[in-house]
């Protein structure tokens, strides 16, 4: 489906896809995150030279900061730990029953690049568990050339074993090099949608506005009730066809196999999610998501030369829609695996690219400024909220930890003789320590929520694993620093220098297959 | 409740599975500007205080806000009781070296440090707003006696004897130099920390040397205000000799023997008597401190 010409920029993906004066508009941009960011440590480390009392003030302020964020942030996310404790116990379909929704499709995306049969087969297996009418959901198992005949034969395999179970059932092949893309999953996910559109949706004439799109990730496991959730949540939308759905990704498939580092990460970014779909206004898709089909393919699906498509598609339908278009947050999880690797380094090797890849959505900031720039018809206030909370969002991911464990002590260091004589520089570790200390009650919340959202601790696991579940929020100082600020600050210098990132996919590999969810 | 409703069952479960059946909403939007409302007014009533109390403000009933100063005592040795005016501050140990009293009012402020077999540390501090002054402590024993140096290769096999070679490099410590460099005796030698030290017309003084550098608490008779020059030793006796040692000074003099001093400007530096005997002279070799009183070597050693 062409675009509409005024909305030419929709699908810029780097400031080298652009000429002349947009080029450099755009170039600017992206150097902005970057600059923020190194710019805000700089200054940093500057005052601790050379007027340490300012640089201890900051300190101080930002420690203040801090836990007052940590109490806000944490009543979002008991908050939404309750809602999403009471939409698990709602019947949804008991619900749909005054509700049309027989014609309601449910077209399921999983791309997959080199995982195993099982890793596949265990994601087709969860919708059969789903409560949802199976002939009401479609398939698509979203296969890349550039993976080889064995992946594609793994495909057929699944496709062979499953495809009679569900209304359809297709295997893509997205081709490789392909001009003006980047290999990865946007690109390959697109190109399964158009598929569907062709093979599944206009050969058995449905209507693409009764069509929700889930793009998933190869290992996204489904709660029963997902697919009734997600219909209840469309049908009683103010705005179907302007709204995505976002569940909660909660990595549970493997925890128990996971190291501890991971299992932090893995829950810090579920509830990051969780704080998140208590405040929409914020919210963008991310990973799993749903999205109607029409618009979707209004927007010419997800964008094919970029890495974070799963947030840029809300961008794209939100600048194509001039500013009307939102997501509305599920409160009902999708369970996906944890980040495991052979051994302990690989784990964090690949938690640390996985997470440079996600704080690359970075990239998200040039396009949104730039398509506010090209688009009079979004509402400034819009603009405003949208472009300020996303370069505050990454602001923060990347400068806030560094400031509070890092530089923001390095008065103390390199303050001189001078101001280490001053109250100001022995009471500054002293409040800031304090200050930091009570942010602790965060983790407390965030380890008894974790505690409730874990699986059943499988027999083979003692009690000792069930008690580490709860101290590994000890790592999470250690976790913000390594594992979200530097990757994040990577991730924004390379945009920066115009040194960009391609898709990194995360090897999923298990000891045993997912846990049954039904 | 539908069949598998509960996916990960777990020992919540029940809690979780109840058969409620009204949806519930998100947070507010009112609740939300509540609580972040509520939380800005907290911070920024918070921030005036706390901003104030890390610069030394605190508040004193009748008087209102007060800018107070600090004091940091610093004792190396662990079974030291620390006293800030007349209060005990703690006792030092193994892990405790360091006694950080904040909320003190401007002014001069007494230390005691006391450790048994030591004599008595006091220090007269003057504490000024929003400053931390410190001082260490300098313990020296209360009973110094010098133990007598017997070349081996003299002695019978069955007293305590130095090898010869060691008692050997003592002794030549005292030979005058080949060629005298100057009639008075001057010596001029450098803490690591742009110390200088000089024997100038019989006294002895410490010198500040790097002029870019606030000098450390012990040049400044009260925080604001530092001095370049320590005389260690000024009053009516020629000093012949001094030297670094232990973080103070050895020096001696003619009429009076060898003595042991602080550097510390504020009142009062300890001086102990090491050797008091007119005419002893001393050298620091290979960090023993060596005593000659006519051609006998002592070591003074416990320090």
């Amino acid at each position: 489906m062409n675009l509409p010409k005024e909305y030419w920029y929709l699908h810029v993906g780097r400031a080298n896809e652009l000429t002349g004066r947009d080029r450099v508009i755009y170039r600017f941009f992206e150097m902005l995150p970057g600059l923020l960011s190194i710019g805000t440590l700089l200054l940093f480390v500057a005052l601790s030279f050379l007027v340490p009392v300012w640089a201890a003030y900051l300190t101080i302020i930002f420690s203040i900061y801090w836990l007052l964020k940590t109490v806000y942030l944490s009543v979002h996310l008991r908050h939404n730990f309750k809602r999403v404790r009471h939409n698990l116990g709602i019947d949804w379909n008991d619900r749909l029953k005054n509700i049309s929704h027989g014609d309601v499709l449910h077209l399921v995306i999983f791309p997959f690049y080199t995982e195993g049969y099982e890793v596949v087969a265990e994601s087709v297996r969860a919708l059969l568990r789903s409560s949802w009418d199976h002939k009401r959901i479609a398939v698509v198992i979203a296969a890349e050339e550039r993976a080889g005949k064995e992946q594609r034969a793994v495909a057929d395999r699944v496709a062979k074993d499953f495809g009679d179970k569900f209304g359809a059932f297709i295997v893509t092949e997205h081709p490789a090099n392909v001009t003006g893309e980047i290999p990865g999953k946007g690109s390959n996910i697109s190109y399964a949608a158009e598929e569907a559109r062709v093979r599944i949706l206009d050969a058995q004439n449905i209507p693409y506005e009764k069509t929700l799109v889930s793009a998933f990730d190869i290992d996204t496991v489904v709660y029963p009730q997902y697919f009734s959730c997600l219909t209840w949540h469309f049908l009683t939308s103010e705005r179907p066809e302007r709204t995505s759905f976002q569940p909660i990704p909660l990595y549970n498939n493997n925890i128990w196999d996971a190291p501890m580092l991971s299992r932090v990460i893995a829950y810090s970014s579920s509830f990051w999610q969780m704080i998140q779909q208590e405040r929409p206004e914020r919210l963008a898709t991310f990973s799993s998501h749903a999205v109607p089909f029409k618009p979707l393919r209004e927007v010419g699906y997800w964008q094919k030369n970029v890495v974070s498509e799963d947030s840029r598609i809300f961008w794209n339908l939100f600048v194509r829609f001039d500013g009307d278009y939102d997501v509305v947050p599920m409160a009902y999880p999708v369970s996906m695996d944890a980040n495991v690797a052979p051994n302990l380094w690989g784990t964090a090797r690949n938690i640390y690219l996985q997470h440079r890849r996600w704080t690359y959505g970075a990239e998200n900031i040039p396009y949104i400024l730039f398509a506010f720039l090209k688009n009079p018809r979004i509402p400034f206030g819009k603009k405003l909220r949208a472009a300020f909370v996303q370069i505050e969002g990454f602001w923060s991911l990347t400068t806030n930890p560094l400031v509070l464990f890092a530089v923001g002590w390095m008065p103390l260091i390199v303050g001189g003789r001078a101001f280490n004589a001053t109250v100001l520089s022995y009471n500054l570790p002293l409040v800031a320590k304090g200050f930091l200390t009570a942010s602790l009650f965060g983790l407390i919340v965030s380890a008894a929520i974790a505690m409730q959202l874990v699986p059943e601790r499988p027999r083979e696991k003692s009690r000792f694993h069930s008690l580490m579940h709860f101290l590994q929020w000890m790592l999470v100082p250690l976790t913000m620093v390594i594992f979200s600020a530097i990757p994040g600050l990577d991730a924004q210098i390379r945009l920066m220098l115009g040194r960009y990132l391609g898709f990194w996919v995360t090897p999923k590999t298990r000891k045993i297959s997912a846990p049954d969810v039904a | 409740m539908p069949e598998g409703a509960c996916p990960h069952t777990n020992f919540f479960q029940k809690s979780w599975c109840g058969g409620i059946l009204a949806r519930m909403q998100p947070l507010s939007k009112l609740k939300r500007r509540l609580y972040l409302y509520g939380l800005i007014s907290v911070f920024i009533l918070c921030l005036p205080v706390v901003l104030l109390y890390a610069n030394g403000y605190r508040f004193k009933s009748g008087a209102g806000f007060v800018r107070t100063g600090s004091v940091i005592i610093t004792v190396a040795e662990g079974g030291a009781i620390v006293s800030l005016d007349g209060e005990e501050v703690g006792t030092s140990g193994f892990l405790r070296h360091n006694f950080y009293v904040d909320n003190l009012a401007p002014g001069k402020h007494q230390v005691v440090v006391l450790r048994e077999g030591d004599r008595e540390w006091r220090r007269t501090l003057t504490v000024e707003q929003e400053l931390v002054t410190d001082a260490q402590a300098f313990l020296v024993p209360m009973s110094i006696v010098p133990a007598p140096l017997v070349d081996s290769a003299k002695a019978p096999t069955s007293t305590t004897t130095t090898p010869h070679a060691t008692y050997e490099s003592y002794r030549t410590a005292f030979l005058p130099p080949k060629k005298a460099a100057t009639s008075t005796p001057v010596v001029a030698l450098h803490n690591p920390e742009s110390e200088g030290l000089s024997v100038d017309d019989g006294n002895v003084l410490v010198r500040w040397t790097d002029a870019g550098i606030v000098p450390p608490s012990r040049y400044c008779p009260s925080p604001s205000v530092c001095v370049a020059l320590i005389p260690v030793e000024s009053g009516q006796q020629n000093t012949a000799r001094a030297e670094f040692f232990r973080g103070g000074v050895v020096y001696a003099t003619k009429e009076g023997g060898v003595f042991l001093s602080e550097i510390d400007i504020r009142p009062e530096p300890l001086t102990v008597p090491l050797y008091p005997v007119r005419g002893a002279d001393f050298r620091i070799v290979d960090g023993h401190l060596i005593v000659k009183d006519g051609t006998a070597l002592y070591e003074i050693t416990g320090l």
